[in-house]
């Protein structure tokens, strides 16, 4: 459940109760981790959207999360001043977030070192470096004959799913990535992830599809592989070294119909992210065609250099 | 009316009057219109008169023909009165007659959703699944607004399917249309989300059920009370809770003696 959509309900309890009580102005409690936030008000001129708007722009700067108790007291309190007809939706979320956490606590810690993406999204943040360290193997000559690559587990992991085709390793990929997300799931508010469309088609098997699934199921959240569309046909772009080669063939790959997101935030979820050619192009059509409200992004690694 | 109808008429208004309490009785010296009499049967229904009911809906049949209504609108009553029936006649366990008479209703109005729903019930308590999934499908694409098929196929999904998860979606839908207030969807969800092994959800459900209308939907407490022992294992809790809805409840409320029934039962096991 949104933010927005658990301050509009606590709010609707708020103004049924003053109907069976006494009260003149209403007045509802969250809890706040250890802290007890009080919002009230009057009900006269009462513009709900706007008080709703404010009061969760409140709660995600105080880094609120709902919990099962959250709900379990939400669900007693409508009941309470009976407006059944908001109940059976918050059953629907008391499973959704207990099966969430529930599978959360199942993943084991993985050793991340988190990279912030900078860029003109709202936030981004790769899970870790696309390699640690790179040496070349030298013959007797002198002459390269080889690359000893070392990689951070997660980007190892990657690297066997992309290059070696080892179709489980999406599960241990996943799994860390959606106990990441978990901690910005709240603060980001997002309503989908959408993955970045393939350069190849033809694959019958997507490693970023695959990816951008498990973790929607493992975090509830909707995977959106339709409105984004590849509309030009780009070579796989890790062959190109030069950024504005890379820019051209990007520009105009990647369209939406207009208002497609409105008013939407929204997660890209790509599997490696390099230059920020490819994330840019995307960001430029979800918020330009799309009209997101804002946009994040979450890859798996993130090269050391920008080639 | 002949002077022997109206006179069983009265009989029958006298029973429910008694059935009743006095809160529904036909208070007029005039001789009853087709209106009165549909009002009588109503409430025989709701009273359990539903002989009764049914001699009422077979005279308003009767009565049909000499209403200064166009043609269409005589079928269409009819077709109303004659669902009706078949569900009096279905609740008597009279099922293969409660089909024909649905059946009747359909020929004269095919749109009638009412009778479908009725059908779909007729042939479920026939056993006959998938006859009854296709009449509660044909009444929702005639009105998908219609909770009642939406929580009867729900119920087939629990019941007899055994497709909880199938089951919620026709469930929560029936909840929707209904603003909440739909009590045997909540208990079907709750018996959903039980077999699920979600019981804390199963309970908030039950409970729900149980606070709209707690004299008709003391079974959704009965089912909490038996899996707070059998799921939870807290024979306390399931005590205190059939203690309570005993208190709740008047002795006179048919499904008083299974409050008592289950206390006994559970006390008694370990």
């Amino acid at each position: 459940m949104k933010i927005s959509r658990y301050v509009e309900l606590k709010l609707q309890e708020a103004i049924e109760f003053i109907k069976i009580s006494d009260e003149s102005s209403w007045s509802f409690i969250v809890r706040v981790e250890d802290r007890k936030i009080c919002f009230a008000g009057e009900l006269e001129n009462l513009e709900l959207e706007i008080v709703v708007q404010k009061f969760t722009e409140v709660l995600i700067n105080l880094e609120f999360a709902i919990d099962e108790q959250h709900l379990e007291e939400l669900i007693t309190d409508l009941r309470q001043v009976k407006l059944f007809k908001f109940v059976n939706e918050c059953v629907n979320e008391f499973i959704k977030i207990k099966k969430e956490i529930d599978a959360i606590s199942k993943i084991p810690e993985t050793n991340l070192n988190p990279q912030a993406l900078n860029g003109q999204w709202n936030e981004g943040w790769a899970l870790d470096l696309h390699t640690s360290s790179s040496t070349p193997i030298k013959d007797e000559e002198g002459n390269i004959i080889r690359w000893d690559t070392k990689r951070p587990p997660i980007a190892e992991e990657l690297y066997r799913l992309k290059y070696h085709k080892e179709q489980y390793r999406v599960d241990n990929i996943a799994k860390p990535a959606a106990k990441f997300l978990s901690k910005y799931k709240n603060k980001w508010q997002i309503d989908m992830i959408i993955p970045i469309p393939p350069s190849d088609l033809t694959r019958d098997f997507q490693p970023v599809y695959e990816m951008a699934k498990s973790i929607g199921q493992i975090t509830n959240l909707p995977v959106d592989f339709t409105t984004l569309k590849k509309v030009k046909s780009t070579s796989q772009l890790k062959e190109i070294d030069d950024s504005n080669m890379r820019r051209e063939i990007l520009k105009d790959a990647f369209s939406m119909d207009a208002g497609a997101l409105n008013d939407k935030n929204i997660l890209i979820f790509d599997d490696l992210y390099r230059s920020g050619d490819t994330l840019n192009a995307v960001y430029n059509v979800i918020m330009d065609k799309g009209k997101a409200k804002s946009v994040y992004i979450l890859t798996i690694t993130k090269t050391r250099s920008k080639k | 009316m002949s002077d022997m109808n109206i006179k069983q008429f009265l009989e029958i208004t006298n029973r429910l009057e008694k059935a009743s309490n006095g809160h529904a009785s036909y208070g007029s010296s005039d001789e009853p219109d087709w209106s009165d009499i549909m009002h009588t049967a109503h409430f025989c229904r709701i009273y359990g008169l539903f002989q009764d009911a049914i001699w009422c809906y077979d005279e308003a049949i009767s009565i049909t023909d000499a209403l200064d209504v166009p043609l269409e609108g005589k079928q269409k009553m009819k077709s109303s009165v004659l669902s009706a029936k078949a569900m009096c006649l279905s609740i008597m366990g009279q099922n293969t007659d409660s089909i024909r008479v649905c059946e009747m209703a359909i020929n004269l109005m095919p749109e009638n959703h009412e009778a479908y729903c009725n059908k779909g019930i007729a042939h479920r308590n026939l056993g006959q699944i998938s006859e009854a999934i296709d009449a509660h499908e044909i009444a929702i694409s005639l009105n998908p607004d219609f909770q009642n098929s939406w929580n009867a196929i729900g119920q087939i999904l629990v019941d007899y399917i055994k497709d909880y998860k199938k089951a919620i979606t026709y469930l929560d839908k029936a909840l929707e249309l209904s603003n909440g207030e739909d009590t045997h969807a909540w208990i079907n969800k709750g018996n959903a989300l039980s077999y699920l092994g979600h019981l804390d959800e199963a309970f908030i459900c039950w409970d729900t059920a149980y606070e709209i209308e707690p004299s008709r939907n003391i079974h959704a407490m009965l089912n909490k009370a038996m899996w707070l022992f059998k799921g939870k294992k807290d024979k306390t809790k399931s005590l205190a809770l059939l203690n309570k809805v005993k208190h709740e409840t008047s002795p006179s409320n048919p499904n008083y003696s299974q409050i008592v029934n289950l206390y006994n039962k559970i006390e008694n096991e370990n």
